[in-house]
Parts: C-alpha cells; sequence; structure tokens
C-alpha cells in the first residue's frame, strides 16, 4: 500500500513540470470545453414541482393524480384581513372588501388610469384570468327557507345599517353552516376572500383535441355515429387529459396584481392582510429566496475577503473562483446537454462546488506558498505542492463522490440526480486543480509580500499562523489526556444527543418568528379555519355506492368522530354528506330536524339530483359522474411533520375501523388520506429514511478508505472517530438543545459533513505519508501540522465564515444550515490540530509500518 | 339557484329554418341574427320527449364508444306561449327515467317584462315536495348551471345577447355536404364577466340558418367543449334537429340529446301547467294521456 501511495504522490508531483510544455493545448482545450458548456446552458430545465420527487408509478403519487383528475385541484388563494377597527360587518369594511371583491371578479373593468395609479401592467392583469370564482362577505349568498320558497339572497344587502342591524346580520351569519371560521372569525375581528383558480387544473393543450383549423375539413368527432345508440365497450381507448404542472412564474405573476390590488393605501388602513395558499406561499418564499440569494453573495463576499486575507494575492483570490465558476459551469452545462430536468437541489450541488473547489484550490495554493516561504522557486514549490497535496485531494474526491453517489441508491428520482451531478461536479473541481490550476499558476501565481524594509527571507518567514502551528504539538502533548477526555467525553454525549434528535418539519417554523409568511400562518390558524388541509378518499369501486345512506352516513360519523377526537389538529370538514343533509333540510322547510340522511336511496338520488343541476362543477369537485367515488374534507391547524404524520397514522386506523361493515357489499372500495399533504409527509418519511441510508453508506464507505489508505485496521478506526465527531457534534447538540432536524437541513447535512471530513482527509492521510516517508512520528506530527495544518486552517476559515453568513437568514431551513454547517467546519479543524495528534500520542499507531521512532517529546521542539 | 333549463332545452332542440334564405352577402352578425331569430321561432303548444345519454368515451375503431354504463334521462315537456306578442311562456318536464328520479318535475313561467321574476317550482317526487324557486333579479352572480345533470349548461343553449359577441366570418365553404358559414364570436369584455367561454365557433348552416357543430374555448383559448349536430329533419314545414351531442374535451364524457317525439300545435291545458301536475301524480297522468293521444 505504501509503494502505492508513494507512486501517488511521485505522481502528482511530477504534473507541473510534465503539463508544461502543453500548456497551451491545455488551454485551449479548456475554452473549446467552456464554450460547448456554455451553450449548453441555454437549454437548462427545472422541475420544481413535488411530483418530480416521485417515480412515476409511486402509489401516493398515483393516489394524488387520480384524486385531481378526479375533483380538480383546490389550489386557490384565501386572503385573510384584520378589519384594524375590529369589526370585519363595519361598513367602511364592507365597503372595501367589496370593491376588494369587484376589481377581483371583474378586473377587465380596471380602466387604464385605475390599472396605471394601482402599478399594475396590461401583462400583469392578464393573470387574474386564471381566477374562476371570488367570494367574500359581501357576494356570498345564504339559502332562505319561507313558506314554499327558497331563495338564496346575498348575505349582506346594505353596507350601511343601523347597530340593531348590524347584530342582525352577525347573528344571521353565525346560524349558517358554511360561513363562521372560513369567511370570518368568531371575534368578526378576521374575513377572509376566497379566490377558486384553475390552478393545477389547466389542461396540457396537446391532450385536448385540437381546435378545427381546417374548418370545412370533418374530423373524427364530426364524423360521429348520428345513430348514437350509447353502445358500451369497455375496450375503447380513452384520452386522460392531464393537467399542466404549476410552476412558481405562474404563481408570482398571479401574486403580483392581486397584491396590487389589496395593498392600496386606502385599503391598508382600514386592513391587515394575511394570504395563504399555493400562490401566497411562493410568493413570499420567494422573498426569502430573494434574501437567500443575496446572503449566497455574502457568502462568496467572505470567501474573497478571506482568500485576499490570507494569500495576500490577487491570483489567489481569482483562480478558486475560476474553479467554482467552470466546475459548475461544466456540471449545470453537462446536464442541459443531456437533456435532464434539475429541481431546486442544484443550488446544493452548487454550494458543494464552491466548497469542494475552494478546499482543493486552497489546499494546493498554501502548500505552494509554504514551500515559497521555505525558500523554494516556483517551479520546486509547484512541485512540492502537488505531491503533498494531489493523492489527499484524490482521496477527499473519492470519498465525497462516493458519498453524493450513495444518493443514488435511494431511487428518488431527484436525489439520484442530485447525487450523480454533484459527484460529477466534484471529479470537475478536481480535474481542474490538477490539470488546469498548474497551468494557471504558472501564468500567474501568488508571491510573497515584501515590505518595505524588510529581505526577501524575513518576508517568507513572516508569517502569522506558522508560530500558532509550531506551538500546536507540544500544546497537545502536555494536555494530550485532557484533550482526549474532553473530545471523546464530547463524542459519547454528542453520541447520546443524536439518538434524541426529532425529525420534524414544521412549514410555517422554517421560517423565523415576526416574518409574513409565519406570521400569515399564526393569524389564520388562531383565527380561521386552519392553514393545512387534508383529502380522505373515498372511493368505493361501484357506480352509484354514494347514493347508499349507509355510505354517506358512514362517511358522516367519521367526520364527526375526527372532529372531536383530534381537535388538537382539526378545525372543520366538508363532504358529500353535508351537501345532503343540507340540502334535506332544505328541502324540509329548513328543519334542522332533518339535517340527516334520507333513509332511501331514491331520496338521496333526488336531493343529489337538484344539488347537481345547480352546480355541476361543484358537484363534479366533490363527487365523480358515476356516483363511485368522492372525498372527505379536513382542514388542520398547521403542525410539524411528525405530529401530521401520527394524525395520518391513526385517521388511517379509524378510516379501517369505520368503513369496515362495508367491505361485503363494496369488495373493490378503497379508503384513505391523500391531497397535498399526505404527499409532503410522504416526502419527508422518503427524505428521512434515505438520507439515513446515504450517511451510513457513506460513512462506510469513507471508513473503508481510510482502513485501505492508512494501511491498518487500527489506524483507520483511529481516523474514523475524529471524522465522525463534526457530524455527531451538530446532530447531538440538535438533539440535545430540542432543536428539529427539519427536511431541508437534513437534505444539505451529508453535505456539509462531507466538506468538514475532507480536511480531516488531508490531515489523517499527509500525516500517514509524512510517516512512511521519515519513519519518525514525531516529524511527520510536526510536519503535517505545519504543513496541511495551515492549509486546513484556511480551508476551514474560509468555509466555515462563508458558511455562518447564511446563518442570518429568515428561512431557518438555511440558516440551521449555515450555523450547524459552519460550527461542523470548525470543529472538525480542532480535531485535527488537537485530537487527532493527542489520539496518536495516546496510541502510537504504526500504520503497519516496521522501525519506526515513537518519540513523541515536542517539548522545546519548533521545527 | 336558477332553473330556467326547460326553456332552454327546448330552443336547443327545436333549431328551426322554416324560410330558406340566399346565403350571399350576409355579414357575420347577420348570419347569427337570423340563427337566433330561427332558433326562437315558434316553441308554442309543443309536446315532446327527449332522451339525454351521458357517459364517459373512447375510441374504438376510430368510432367513439362509451366507456362506462351510460346515464340515460327520459324527459317528457310541453309549453305554451302566451302574453303580449307571444313573449310569456309557461312549461313542465317531467322526469320518467331513471326509476331513482322519477317524477321529478319542473315547471317554469319566464316573462317578458324585465321587471317581472321569472318563477320555477322544482318537484322532487321522492320527498312529496315543491319549492318555488327564486332566482335573484340580479344575473351577475348566477353561474351555469347543467340541463337534468348532463354536460349541457344552460350557457351552451342561451339565445339572444347578440350585442354581447363581435362576430367574424373566418371561413365559407361546404362542410359534410352542406353550405356553411364558420363565425367566430368573440366575448365583449363585459360579458367575458359572466361567460365560462372567451369565444365561440360556430358552423351555421347557410340556407337552413341552424349550428351545425359548435367549439366552445375557455378564458385561456384552450377549446374546451365542442357540439356536434346530427340527424335533421323537416317536419311541418320546419327543420328539426333530432339528436345532437356535446362532448366535455376535459372530463372526456359527452351527453347525447335525442328527440324521441315532437309535436308542434298540440292542445294544452293552461291548467296542466300548474303546480298541481307536480303533485298529483293522477292529474299528471290524465293531462299527458291526452297529449300523447295528440302526438300519435
Amino acid at each position: 500500500m505504501t509503494s502505492i501511495l508513494s507512486s501517488l504522490s511521485i505522481w502528482f508531483a511530477g504534473i507541473p513540470n510534465g503539463l508544461r510544455p502543453y500548456r497551451w493545448w491545455v488551454l485551449l482545450t479548456a475554452l473549446v470545453l467552456t464554450i460547448f458548456m456554455a451553450m449548453g446552458l441555454s437549454r437548462f430545465a427545472m422541475d420544481v414541482t413535488m411530483d418530480s420527487w416521485f417515480q412515476e408509478d409511486d402509489p401516493v403519487l398515483q393516489s394524488l393524480d387520480e384524486f385531481r383528475a378526479q375533483f380538480g385541484s383546490d389550489d386557490g388563494l384565501y386572503i385573510v384581513y384584520e378589519a384594524k377597527d375590529g369589526d370585519v360587518f363595519s361598513e367602511q369594511s364592507l365597503r372595501l372588501v367589496d370593491q376588494l371583491t369587484q376589481r377581483l371578479k371583474n378586473w377587465q373593468d380596471l380602466d387604464d388610469a385605475t390599472l396605471a395609479e394601482l402599478g399594475i401592467t396590461a401583462e400583469q392583469i392578464d393573470f387574474l384570468s386564471h381566477i374562476k370564482r371570488v367570494q367574500s362577505l359581501t357576494n356570498v349568498r345564504i339559502q332562505v327557507n319561507e313558506g314554499d320558497s327558497l331563495t338564496s339572497p346575498r348575505l349582506v344587502k346594505n353596507f350601511a345599517m343601523t347597530d340593531a342591524e348590524r347584530d342582525q346580520l352577525k347573528q344571521t351569519a353565525m346560524q349558517q353552516n358554511n360561513l363562521p371560521l372560513a369567511m370570518f372569525s368568531n371575534n368578526f375581528r378576521f374575513g377572509a376572500v376566497m379566490i377558486t383558480t384553475d390552478f393545477g387544473a389547466m389542461p396540457i393543450e396537446e391532450d385536448l383535441v385540437g381546435a378545427s383549423t381546417d374548418f370545412l375539413e370533418a374530423d373524427e368527432l364530426d364524423s360521429f355515429d348520428d345513430d348514437f345508440s350509447g353502445e358500451m365497450d369497455l375496450s375503447a381507448e380513452i384520452t386522460e387529459v392531464r393537467f399542466q404542472d404549476m410552476d412558481s412564474t405562474l404563481y408570482l405573476g398571479f401574486m403580483e396584481p392581486v397584491a396590487a390590488l389589496y395593498n392600496t393605501p386606502e385599503m391598508l388602513e382600514q386592513f391587515n392582510f394575511y394570504p395563504i395558499g399555493g400562490a401566497a406561499m411562493v410568493d413570499l418564499a420567494m422573498e426569502t429566496m430573494v434574501t437567500a440569494g443575496l446572503l449566497s453573495l455574502g457568502t462568496v463576499l467572505v470567501i474573497i475577503i478571506l482568500l485576499w486575507r490570507l494569500f495576500h494575492s490577487v491570483s489567489a483570490v481569482i483562480w478558486p473562483l475560476v474553479a467554482i465558476g467552470l466546475s459548475a459551469m461544466y456540471v449545470v452545462g453537462g446536464v442541459s446537454w443531456l437533456g435532464v430536468a434539475t429541481s431546486q437541489l442544484i443550488s446544493l450541488t452548487v454550494m458543494l462546488i464552491v466548497a469542494v473547489g475552494v478546499a482543493d484550490c486552497v489546499h494546493v495554493m498554501s502548500s505552494y506558498q509554504y514551500f515559497l516561504r521555505k525558500g523554494l522557486g516556483h517551479q520546486e514549490a509547484l512541485t512540492e505542492a502537488y505531491g503533498q497535496t494531489g493523492l489527499p485531494i484524490l482521496l477527499t474526491t473519492i470519498t465525497t463522490m462516493a458519498g453524493m453517489s450513495a444518493l443514488a441508491a435511494t431511487g428518488m428520482t431527484q436525489f439520484v440526480i442530485f447525487g450523480l451531478t454533484s459527484a460529477a461536479g466534484v471529479l470537475m473541481a478536481f480535474i481542474y486543480t490538477v490539470v488546469l490550476l498548474p497551468v494557471l499558476l504558472d501564468l500567474w501565481h501568488p508571491r510573497i509580500k515584501v515590505k518595505k524594509g524588510e529581505t526577501e527571507e524575513e518576508a517568507a518567514q513572516r508569517h502569522w499562523l506558522q508560530p500558532i502551528l509550531d506551538k500546536t504539538p507540544y500544546f497537545v502533548q502536555r494536555h494530550r489526556h485532557l484533550v482526549n477526555m474532553i473530545f471523546i467525553g464530547t463524542f459519547a454525549v454528542c453520541m447520546y444527543g443524536a439518538t434524541q434528535v426529532k425529525i420534524d418539519s414544521n412549514f410555517a417554523e422554517l421560517y423565523r418568528e415576526g416574518t409574513t409568511l409565519r406570521t400569515a400562518y399564526q393569524v389564520v390558524d388562531a383565527n380561521m379555519s386552519g392553514t393545512g388541509v387534508v383529502e380522505v378518499m373515498v372511493d368505493m369501486g361501484s357506480s352509484d355506492a354514494l347514493y347508499d345512506p349507509f355510505v354517506l352516513q358512514t362517511m358522516a360519523d367519521l367526520q364527526v368522530h375526527v372532529e372531536n377526537t383530534y381537535s388538537r389538529f382539526v378545525v372543520t370538514s366538508n363532504s358529500l354528506a353535508d351537501v345532503v343533509m343540507e340540502t334535506h333540510a332544505v328541502m324540509q322547510d329548513g328543519s334542522e330536524k332533518y339535517r340527516t340522511i334520507p333513509d332511501s336511496s331514491m331520496t338521496v338520488s333526488q336531493l343529489l339530483y337538484l344539488f347537481n343541476s345547480a352546480n355541476p362543477e361543484e358537484r363534479r369537485a366533490l363527487v365523480n359522474d358515476d356516483y363511485s367515488a368522492s372525498h372527505i374534507n379536513f382542514t388542520l391547524l398547521n403542525a410539524g411533520s411528525s405530529d401530521y404524520t401520527e394524525l395520518y397514522d391513526k385517521l388511517n386506523a379509524d378510516i379501517e375501523q369505520a368503513f369496515a361493515p362495508l367491505k361485503a357489499q363494496y369488495p373493490d372500495m378503497d379508503v384513505h388520506p391523500t391531497g397535498t399533504l399526505a404527499l409532503m409527509m410522504r416526502l419527508m418519511d422518503d427524505l428521512s429514511r434515505s438520507q439515513f441510508q446515504s450517511l451510513a453508506l457513506a460513512v462506510a464507505i469513507i471508513s473503508m478508505l481510510m482502513v485501505l489508505t492508512l494501511g491498518s485496521v487500527q489506524a483507520g478506526l483511529m481516523a474514523i472517530i475524529p471524522n465522525l465527531i463534526p457530524a455527531t457534534l451538530t446532530f447531538g447538540l440538535m438533539g440535545l438543545l430540542d432543536i428539529p432536524l427539519d427536511g431541508d437541513t437534513l437534505m444539505i447535512a451529508p453535505l456539509i459533513i462531507g466538506i468538514a471530513v475532507d480536511d480531516t482527509i488531508h490531515f489523517i492521510t499527509h500525516y500517514r505519508m509524512a510517516l512512511a516517508k521519515y519513519s519518525d512520528m514525531k516529524i511527520a506530527l510536526t510536519k503535517t501540522i505545519k504543513e496541511v495544518g495551515q492549509a486546513v486552517t484556511f480551508t476551514s476559515l474560509i468555509l466555515g465564515c462563508g458558511f455562518f453568513m447564511l446563518a442570518f437568514s429568515d428561512y431557518l431551513g438555511l440558516a440551521k444550515v449555515g450555523m450547524f454547517g459552519s460550527l461542523a467546519i470548525f470543529v472538525a479543524l480542532l480535531c485535527d490540530l488537537l485530537f487527532f495528534p493527542a489520539l496518536i500520542m495516546w496510541f502510537k499507531p504504526r500504520f503497519g509500518q516496521k522501525d519506526v521512532k515513537d518519540n513523541l517529546d515536542f517539548k522545546g521542539a519548533v521545527s | 339557484m336558477k332553473m330556467t333549463v326547460l326553456s332552454t332545452a327546448l330552443g336547443a332542440l327545436l333549431m328551426v329554418g322554416m324560410t330558406p334564405a340566399t346565403a350571399a352577402d350576409l355579414s357575420a352578425r347577420e348570419v347569427v341574427q337570423k340563427m337566433d331569430d330561427t332558433r326562437r321561432a315558434s316553441t308554442d303548444s309543443s309536446f315532446n320527449r327527449m332522451k339525454l345519454t351521458t357517459c364517459k368515451y373512447g375510441v374504438k375503431n376510430s368510432k367513439l364508444k362509451c366507456v362506462e354504463k351510460p346515464r340515460v334521462k327520459l324527459l317528457e315537456s310541453a309549453q305554451i306561449n302566451m302574453g303580449v306578442d307571444n313573449k310569456d311562456s309557461k312549461s313542465i318536464a317531467i322526469v320518467l327515467q331513471p326509476a331513482s328520479e322519477k317524477g321529478i318535475g319542473m315547471l317554469s313561467w319566464t316573462y317578458d317584462d324585465s321587471d317581472k321574476d321569472n318563477e320555477t317550482w322544482l318537484y322532487l317526487s321522492a320527498l312529496g315536495k315543491v319549492k318555488r324557486i327564486a332566482a335573484g333579479s340580479d344575473d351577475e352572480d348566477s353561474e351555469p348551471t347543467s340541463m337534468f345533470g348532463s354536460e349541457i349548461t344552460t350557457e351552451d343553449m342561451e339565445t339572444g345577447k347578440l350585442d354581447d359577441y363581435t362576430y367574424a366570418v373566418l371561413e365559407e365553404g361546404d362542410y359534410k355536404g352542406r353550405p356553411v358559414y364558420v363565425i367566430e364570436s368573440v366575448a365583449t369584455p363585459e360579458r367575458m364577466k359572466k361567460t365560462r367561454y372567451s369565444k365561440v365557433q360556430t358552423w351555421v348552416d347557410a340556407e337552413r340558418f341552424v349550428a351545425l357543430k359548435v367549439q366552445m374555448f375557455d378564458k385561456q383559448g384552450n377549446l374546451v367543449k365542442r357540439m356536434q349536430v346530427g340527424k335533421m329533419e323537416k317536419i311541418n314545414d320546419i327543420w328539426v334537429t333530432r339528436s345532437l351531442t356535446m362532448f366535455n374535451l376535459v372530463a372526456q364524457r359527452l351527453t347525447n340529446m335525442k328527440l324521441e317525439a315532437i309535436t308542434f300545435g298540440v292542445e294544452i291545458d293552461e291548467n296542466f301547467l300548474t303546480q298541481r301536475a307536480l303533485t298529483d301524480a293522477a292529474f299528471r297522468q290524465s293531462h299527458l294521456g291526452k297529449l300523447r293521444e295528440q302526438a300519435k
């Protein structure tokens, strides 16, 4: 093993000189490749829909697709407003809400002057064509049963009224089944404008029969048999119409004019607004994204400043940035040329490339500068630097690539793409470092800055870090027991802490307290019917089953049970059973006694006939055309994924129990919770499981490589412990401090740990090589601390400080990554400089070598 | 809840053309006007039986087939026009099939005078209750309702309101052996507020002024529905469509509306067009019996 490693080191050392004669060819090839990859960027495609996370045959996705195909999407906008005068029924509140309702509904009527005043362009206003329906207190209708007449007047007839009339109006509103909590809060301080859209239910144009373009030509439907007999043929082919995926552009485009309509000075004087729904979420998340973008720029700025401060050289700043830029461009260009649509995870790939690219370059340049200070000339220093760092860089590249590729084993489409693109990114950074960087450094390289009145030799000796590193071995020797105890103790405590980590994603709590999105969730949860929805699909597998009073009664009973049992989460429920009961009461003179499911299926059928005639679209959103499938809608308060998962499990059990008596009559029935929330919960589940798997796999691969490289199991194991500390410390702290590990942090965790581990691998490999070279533990450790210690400190400072910028994000998913990521990086540095030497001092491993001097007394030793 | 289903259903089926006209040199608007005139003409004293068949459809051997058991509804209806210029009307429709809806009836009195609200009574036989459905006077919030639970909505069958659209002739020529105008009607901004369709393309028979085919587009400009007219017949010098099919291209469902029997000029007792016909089965049967006799 030792000889292979030595040969590799020699090979790497030969790279700069070997490439020098071909440097123009290298540069030309790089230029051509760069142009080619840059051209690929125009084909870049992203798929940010949640569906993209699942294989197409995934049952959860199929269930949701089936649900959408059957009942359409309920992806609307729910604008909750708080009346500053405390009364949504006050004249001013009603007048303004009516204005908003009318403008949203009749947006075509807004003249150019009004649009200009509102700051809405003609292009923006067109997005409002996605509005299908607008409901508010000022246009909602109520059912009134007087004598033999059934009327549906508006709830609010006039805006100006006496106090007594207003009280009467509120009383009437409270008596309605579907209005309290949906349209206004119990204290009348909050109200809501509900906008139904066609989001998620827009057919894909190519799936529709094209409109006749040749008007006189008869097509398939034209030649439809005139003597239609209603003949049935189950084998006929059905063209299922698919719906367009929603993308953020549509949401954002839609929110612009909507927000402009309610953000007028007059409105804001009277109301506070809290929009909820897909469009609002994307809009608010976008605000955070913009901040995150700025913070990422900040990260790059910190990296630039630190590179400058540490190397005092422009080339030392430029070349790592070129490494990042080219590696990222090659990966993105490559996937674009391959026609692979990536997800938002591509940003994580770029983050990894930043870290790996910077680390690789800093290791080479730090080593190069170290040898310059030692008095070597440019070419010798470069040869030495590649000889020292080439092998560790190769090893870290292999381990990081292996760790990222392990993600592909999860089988989740986006993780496979993410894992493989990240692995490719790491490889690109490696190729850049060993092929392009030596050539570039030949052209332009960092020098030792000579101050006024200083000789070149003095300048070379002057370095703030080296004196600290010089003192480190003796410091560790003196405190080795303490150092080992502290690290091992911390490791043990954190191992325990890591077992206590709660994996939980609470959507609102991913944002800092006081942010718009979190406040909106809090307000809507506290005052209205909640921010989450769970749909229970009721597919009885038999035509007309929903006319069966027993089926409807079972649904109604389940609703009551769920509302009562899980009142901590569930606020309201609604289903076809409610429609039947409501219509039944209405037809029986509004008598509450008849708010029941009728006994006969004929009565049910006729009540539903009435409902269908009155509103076929609403009917189709509630029950399918052959009355075999329907759904129950529960509104929920916002909670964490672990609470939701528990609720889902219990709900499944309740459903099983409630529908069991119907099984004999409907053997093909299938009743289960579904909806976007269910999909998200499933995603969380998959994420946790796959992350655990890939982490375990990555640890196994890294350990194996360590054992192989270091040539002994003892040494390998000894190297793994410092490697594991950054990870266990991060997870352990989260467990001990009761900070939930959310999906986003979980996703980035292996990445950050990978970066932290890289430095440790550099450190250990270098020590191993030095031991082979000098057969003296003292010299090997001293050289390692001085040579690699500098590079490791530099990369840790640069990446640790860079990532810490993200801690300032309003989005805690990112902020936690920043905080714990930089913590892991700095802890890894301490492990390298203190814990690993202390372990060497305890165990004195020989890495399978004979005749090794193990005198580790550093008293008075300075190299 | 507005129940003006019956008159629109009748209007749809009685797309009559009594005066063959020369097709030359008519503007788009004039063509539509003529079609509307003929469509409205004489629904008076008619008695008919119609069958609505609805199902999800698929294609086999280039033929459209139902891929599930079709839902069939059979209705009988009668209408008389009255009032000044015969512009008011009274009509009744009774469901004969399916068994679970048998006896459901709807009685409508419509008035030309816009100050007078139209009146509709609905009878659900299973509950034995009649309800007067009072429509609000403002049309603004009304949403298209389904005709007897089919894919055809009241909006699909509306007559009049010609000023709500702007018209253009897209094409003139022969379509399936008939001379046609292909007219595109684009909703005015005012109309856009109320309609589900941004534009409609109609193939109008240039001699009979009857729609042969209609394409309906949603507000994003996608073709979402299509109506296809089948067999036509000349009864008492009136062109009558015996069969039409509405395709919902998104849900992939169709409704075929077939006129099984139609008789014009029958004598209808005004007393029959009252609430009693809804609730009193014997009374209803006796009157229907008389009408069926006349229709033979």
